[in-house]
């Protein structure tokens, strides 16, 4: 009788030891792969945004008219702000910023950014007024470039709910508009859908 | 050892496989890479000397990469892989593409995200990438399971 309780205790602790070493036990916090594709919930991830910022650059560098204009020299752009359509919060300006660094290392577009704007304003400001600085290397007023194209975009959202199954579908739209006659010289469109299934049991 | 011993160690044994078998396959994240570089042959015409490392056999009898081609869209290198899944059920994998210059420099290293993919039953599908920049010449596409971790 002594011996089958020894045995049963030993079967036990091995048992246990088997699963705990399969998988190594991991610290609570450690840092993650920015890249991951591992979605959480069907909310807007970092991961849909890393998607829809290639997507539409890789479209809009290849796209033959496009190819054909900045073969001969580098268009200004201006990017306007995305149209959320979608319920849920959304910082729209980190996709257009993520669209227009790669943009600009392609080194086939250059870039005006309004945002700055108030600052350039009174740095210029400073330098013709203030007295501080050399006439010959000051900034003047009304020497900038203007923007030949502008960058517009729309993302929008359709949400189904059945049951247990959620399933959300996402689609952001692009345009680049030519600020001279008003034509869309390209515009292409990236859809993502996230569904998630409740599991049976548990939460 | 009389015969209730030999019973207990043969479902001791059992319980042991059917644990490790739970627990010892953490879902592996090693893929397939597929290497593609740009070069000249001796008439001066453009070639694609491409290569294919498979780290990971359960993924590679899932898909298999069947072509390779590369294009100039202006002066950026433009990449098609074209993949065929032996399931008969949905293949999830993630890909990603890295691009080297004519050195062999990566070129935006460990800045590019991985991107799901889904290839229906004994589909082929086609992969397409664009350079980032003018200066690549070569290409590496690397498709592996979803990270599940």
């Amino acid at each position: 009788m002594k011996k089958s309780i020894t045995h049963v205790i030993l079967l036990g602790f091995s048992v246990v030891a088997f699963s705990f070493a399969g998988c190594a036990t991991a610290p609570n916090v450690q840092y993650g792969d920015f890249g991951s594709a591992k979605p959480l919930t069907t909310e807007f991830g970092s991961s849909d945004l890393q998607q829809i910022a290639e997507a539409m650059v890789d479209s809009l560098v290849t796209f033959p008219p496009v190819v054909e204009l900045t073969n001969q020299r580098r268009p200004v752009i201006s990017v306007d702000r995305v149209k959320n359509k979608t319920l849920q919060h959304i910082d729209t300006e980190s996709i257009t910023d993520s669209i227009r660094a790669k943009l600009i290392k392609s080194g086939k577009f250059r870039f005006i950014d309004r945002t700055t704007d108030t600052a350039l304003i009174d740095e210029i400001k400073t330098q013709q007024e203030s007295g501080l600085v050399d006439k010959k290397t000051a900034v003047d007023f009304g020497k900038q470039i203007g923007a030949e194209f502008l960058l517009t975009a729309n993302f929008s959202e359709i949400r189904q709910k059945a049951g247990s199954v959620t399933d959300v579908y996402y689609k952001f739209t692009m345009n680049l508009k030519n600020l001279k006659t008003g034509i869309l010289e390209w515009s292409d469109e990236k859809e993502i859908r996230k569904v998630s299934q409740r599991p049976l049991l548990g939460s | 050892m009389n015969n209730f011993t030999l019973r207990w160690y043969k479902g001791a044994v059992i319980i042991m496989v059917i644990a490790a078998l739970f627990t010892g396959g953490c879902s592996s994240t090693a893929g397939v890479e597929a290497t593609g570089k740009k070069t000249w042959n001796q008439e001066g015409a453009p070639e694609l000397s491409k290569r294919i490392v498979i780290n990971n056999r359960s993924l590679a009898s899932d898909i298999e990469i069947i072509d390779m081609k590369s294009t100039l869209a202006g002066d950026l290198m433009k990449v098609q892989v074209a993949m065929r899944s032996r399931d008969r059920d949905i293949v999830q994998i993630q890909y990603k593409f890295d691009w080297f210059d004519a050195e062999g420099m990566e070129i935006g290293a460990n800045q590019g995200a991985w991107k799901p993919f889904l290839i229906y039953g004994r589909e082929i599908r086609t992969i397409q990438g664009v350079a980032p920049d003018p200066r690549a010449r070569e290409f590496k596409l690397k498709v592996r399971e979803p990270d599940n971790t």
